[in-house]
């Protein structure tokens, strides 16, 4: 058949609309984003400026959510009205927030950046009277990544790409600003998800961007933008070519330092040291046998051009494997997905049968990253016959998740002896977690985007999977304050990189060979203009110890991320940039809240916007049932998966509403009153308590026995409070009755209550948010961000 | 007010201003529901709703921000215009908006009555042969369809 043409159409209200002068088009308060970057010895120092106005009537506070590179460290925040620069001071992060709302009230102009994720960051402007504009700008400094061919990148994103969602809803005041409330799992999601201009809609946010390179290159490549370059005989500008690019991906420019084979260096200024090893060429290096786990993110937010380039990077990673190998395929949204027949010998059969499976993959559904990483961990603990093969973990995502901390922290406790390695593809990719989850995992990360030269950009990233070349790296010489403190391990080609205070003129770094020879390599230390590295130590420092704050959630260590942050002027999660200009523009403080909304990052397909604005259909986590109370806005879905993926939830969800039916709506009517609350929340201490005293050895069976008696009972008299903890009755009938005897038999062990604590959390966390005490936001959101 | 009455809350108020169901197709639907106002909130287009218990809690800003979205979709507007009309705009700009889009109903009901639109639907089955049908048309009994297609084109040939 051939074409349908409308035949008759009068649109007969949009004259009408476009006459009225109520409504006229609304302008948005952001006007302007412009990034300069310098990149002098691998190290790239960038200030980003943000124009706000106001369009509006009355004075408002422009929020705006925004990315900055992963590794960044941020030193430096002012605000310019006219011509005037006031210069912002780093505080604690509660205190900062205090003095930017204390002085919105006075009716001054003030300005707060905080810090969300590695890189997500929050910029909040108040006190802009109709007409006025003011600029905020903020410096950063970050180490680039290289290769030892020269291959170097600079990645400046432009887009918070919306993250998934998942766990309840904290019944409390939300964090931030953002249009998918806190939840159970992520606490401050509120914080990193701005909303989404619909498609078609014109930001007018002019973007410049201007990157100086510094000493001789080539290859330049600017891989998602159009650019023009002027180049010196040592130095190189490079420009957007067009002037109104929208922000909805990464700025990526990729180039080759020039000149000889990149080599190992030490660079030091004002007494802190740059160290980059560069491992030597491998010398008919056989790595060790791998047992390999491809964990694919299938998830929504992966639907369109990405899903096809994951499935082809995974296919392409697959084809490096050497028959010594063995693999296991993945993928996993809400649920996890594996290729059946467990590890199989990496053979051309099973590689041609896993890029079979790997053609059947599509994408659907939320991003359960956590689920899959446990799974992929457990799948390697549980080879029965390892036979001395690494166990290795390769991860394809675009890592758009709000969790990342739960992931992290799985990692850290259940890594054991496996390895980590990320591949990111996205053409605006959440870099920051990716990098932090290899590292601690102790592989590489690599960033591709969706695209032709795939295969080319992960060429070099088959040989290194699994495979380091050095490890057990040591410095020898006048060497303190080690950042990361433990290097990382060297794989082919790629530098790895550490930060350290340096007394003398010379370090002796050495380490081992796979095949158990001694590395070794001496460096001169040279005198390099990086006014940025105390910055980037105390940042590598820092990185430190957040993962130990992360495991531990000691006060002791946020004190001491606290006083580096002060003392080097570097952003954290615990701190904050505040600018106060003491001119008042609004006296009285009454002011609107406007969020400056965000581009849908390239290539996602946010959802289809049926003609003429009806109702748009959802995406796809939208359609997933009843139970998906939280929002996650995330890629669309074919509507036959669609379907099937609603009848699944709408089965799942039988049982619970059923409970809701006989439970749900009786516990509605009758609210748990204040004593019942309070006594729950007395026998659920009492509970922990005895927990721990057990744990450690302190209390007997008797009182844990007593403390969940006691609790039990506190339940049974308030329904309202016991049908909202399933969770928690669950340990408390099952998991502790067995802890209990165990203890009682004097054969509870450390595994026993690791497992068991983990349950407990589970069930605890659940009571808190049903006894309304998952906190007030300001104070502590941040703190499980980390 | 949960969303079941603040869908009512819509469809009453769009009934009383004469916004109801003002495009002639009727894509214009009256009442929101949950995943409506989900994504109209990932657009910042709604407020974010009060979570008290488990429950989704809205208010007065809620009911004007959906009058506003809905009586700009009377008028055919795409998405991405009305976000761009109507996004940060205060109670007060939102209330006059839907007033006088409602006033302009009221005065021109009777005018925009006598314009109908009439949506057709075409397709070449072959050079010099076209089938039209009404949008909004579905077939009912095919067999006796086919039976009128026949005679219609036995009528236009017999005519040579």
């Amino acid at each position: 058949m051939t074409l349908a043409i409308p035949m008759v159409d009068i649109p007969s209200g949009l004259t009408r609309v476009l006459g009225s002068l109520k409504a006229k088009e609304q302008p948005l308060p952001l006007e302007s984003v412009q990034l300069r970057a310098r990149v002098v010895d691998r190290v790239a120092e960038v200030t980003v400026e943000q124009k706000f106005g106001n369009p509006f009537r009355e004075a408002i506070e422009a929020v705006y959510v925004f990315p900055l590179a992963g590794g960044s460290a941020v030193s430096r925040f002012e605000m310019q009205i006219g011509k005037r620069v006031v210069r912002g001071r780093i505080e604690e992060r509660a205190e900062a927030r205090r003095q930017y709302a204390q002085a919105l009230d006075q009716g001054k102009r003030a300005a707060l950046l905080e810090q969300e994720r590695d890189d997500v960051f929050t910029v909040q402007v108040g006190n802009v009277t109709p007409g006025d504009a003011v600029v905020v700008r903020l410096t950063y400094s970050e180490r680039l990544p290289f290769f030892e061919d020269g291959r170097t990148e600079l990645r400046l994103p432009l887009v918070v790409a919306p993250r998934y969602v998942g766990g309840e809803e904290l019944p409390r005041e939300q964090a931030g600003h953002g249009v998918v409330p806190d939840t159970t799992t992520v606490p401050d999601a509120s914080r990193i998800t701005p909303p989404r201009l619909v498609p078609g809609f014109d930001a007018k946010v002019s973007l410049g961007v201007e990157v100086e390179l510094f000493g001789g290159f080539s290859d330049l490549a600017c891989s998602q933008h159009a650019v023009s370059t002027s180049s010196g005989p040592e130095s190189a500008r490079v420009m957007l070519s067009r002037e109104r690019e929208p922000l909805d991906r990464d700025f990526v420019l990729r180039w080759r330092i020039a000149g000889e084979e990149v080599k190992s260096q030490l660079l030091a200024h004002g007494g802190f040291a740059l160290l980059s090893v560069v491992p030597p060429a491998r010398q008919g290096f056989l790595g060790v046998a791998r047992d390999v786990v491809f964990v694919l993110d299938r998830s929504g937010s992966m639907q369109g051009p990405k899903m096809a380039s994951a499935g082809r990077a995974c296919a392409s990673l697959l084809r490096t494997l050497g028959p010594r190998d063995r693999f296991s395929l993945q993928a996993f949204d809400e649920v996890v997905e594996w290729m059946p027949g467990g590890f199989q010998q990496a053979d051309e059969g099973a590689i041609e049968r896993g890029e079979k499976w790997l053609r059947s993959v599509e994408a659907r559904g939320g991003t359960e990253l956590d689920l899959a990483m446990r799974e992929a961990l457990q799948q390697l603990r549980s080879r029965g016959e390892s036979a001395g093969r690494a166990p290795v973990v390769v991860l394809l995502t675009d890592g758009q998740v709000g969790d990342e901390s739960s992931v992290l922290k799985r990692l850290q406790a259940e890594l054991g002896d496996a390895r980590v390695f990320t591949v990111g593809i996205d053409t605006a990719v959440n870099d920051g977690f990716l990098r932090r989850l290899a590292a601690l995992g102790g592989g590489t990360s690599t960033f591709v985007e969706p695209g032709a030269r795939l295969e080319e950009a992960l060429q070099s990233v088959g040989r290194e999977i699994g495979t380091p070349l050095v490890t057990d790296l040591h410095i020898d010489g006048e060497v303190t304050g080690l950042a990361p403190a433990r290097i990382p391990d060297l794989f082919a080609g790629r530098a790895a990189v550490a930060f350290f205070r340096l007394g003398g003129p010379r370090v002796k770094i050495t380490g081992r060979f796979a095949d158990g020879s001694q590395f070794e390599q001496e460096l001169e230390a040279r005198e390099a203009p990086l006014a940025a590295i105390d910055h980037l130590w105390a940042r590598a420092r820092i990185v430190d110890l957040e993962d130990e704050f992360r495991a531990s959630r000691s006060e002791a260590v946020k004190k001491e991320i606290v006083a580096l942050s002060i003392r080097h002027t570097v952003l954290t999660r615990f701190t904050a940039f505040v600018v106060v200009d003491d001119e008042v523009v609004n006296q009285g403080g009454t002011r609107r809240t406007v969020v400056q909304p965000v581009e849908m990052p390239a290539d996602w397909e946010m959802t289809q916007v049926m003609a003429g604005g009806g109702p748009a259909v959802l995406s796809a986590p939208f359609a997933r049932g009843p139970q998906r109370a939280p929002l996650k806005a995330m890629g669309r879905m074919p509507a036959a998966t669609a379907q099937a993926g609603a009848g699944k939830a709408a089965m799942a969800s039988v049982p619970r509403q059923l409970m809701e039916k006989l439970i749900g709506k009786h516990s509605l009517e009758k609210p748990a009153t204040v004593a019942e609350r309070e006594r729950v929340r007395l026998a659920l201490e009492a509970f922990l308590g005895a927990f721990v005293a057990a744990r450690g050895g302190r209390g007997g069976a008797e009182q844990l026995e007593q403390a969940r008696i006691d609790l039990l009972r506190a339940l049974g008299e308030s329904l309202a409070i016991a049908t909202a903890v399933p969770l928690l009755q669950a340990f408390l009938r099952g998991a502790a009755v067995e802890l209990v005897a165990a203890v009682a038999a004097g054969a509870a062990d450390a595994a026993l209550y690791a497992r068991h604590a983990r349950l407990l959390e589970a069930g605890r966390d659940q009571a808190r948010v049903a006894l309304g005490e998952a906190g007030a936001p300001a104070g502590s959101f941040w703190e499980a961000s980390i | 007010m949960v969303l079941e009455e603040l869908s009512d809350r819509v469809a009453r108020e769009l009934g009383e201003r004469g916004l109801l169901g003002a495009a002639a197709d009727g894509r214009v639907s009256d009442a929101p529901d949950a995943r409506t106002v989900r994504y109209y909130t990932t657009l910042g287009l709604l407020d974010r709703p009060r979570i008290e218990g488990r429950q989704a809690r809205y208010a007065e800003r809620h009911l004007l921000q959906l009058l506003a979205i809905k009586a700009l979709q009377a008028c055919d507007l795409p998405l991405a215009e009305i976000q761009q009309r109507l996004y940060g705009r205060s109670d007060a700009e939102l209330k006059a908006l839907v007033e006088s889009l409602a006033a302009e109903a009221r005065t021109s009901a009777a005018s925009a009555a006598r314009v109908t639109s009439l949506r057709l639907r075409e397709i070449a089955v072959e050079p010099g042969v076209r089938l039209v049908v009404e949008e909004g048309w579905r077939p009912r009994d095919p067999a006796a369809l086919e039976a009128r297609i026949r005679a219609a084109l036995a009528a236009l040939g017999g005519e040579r």
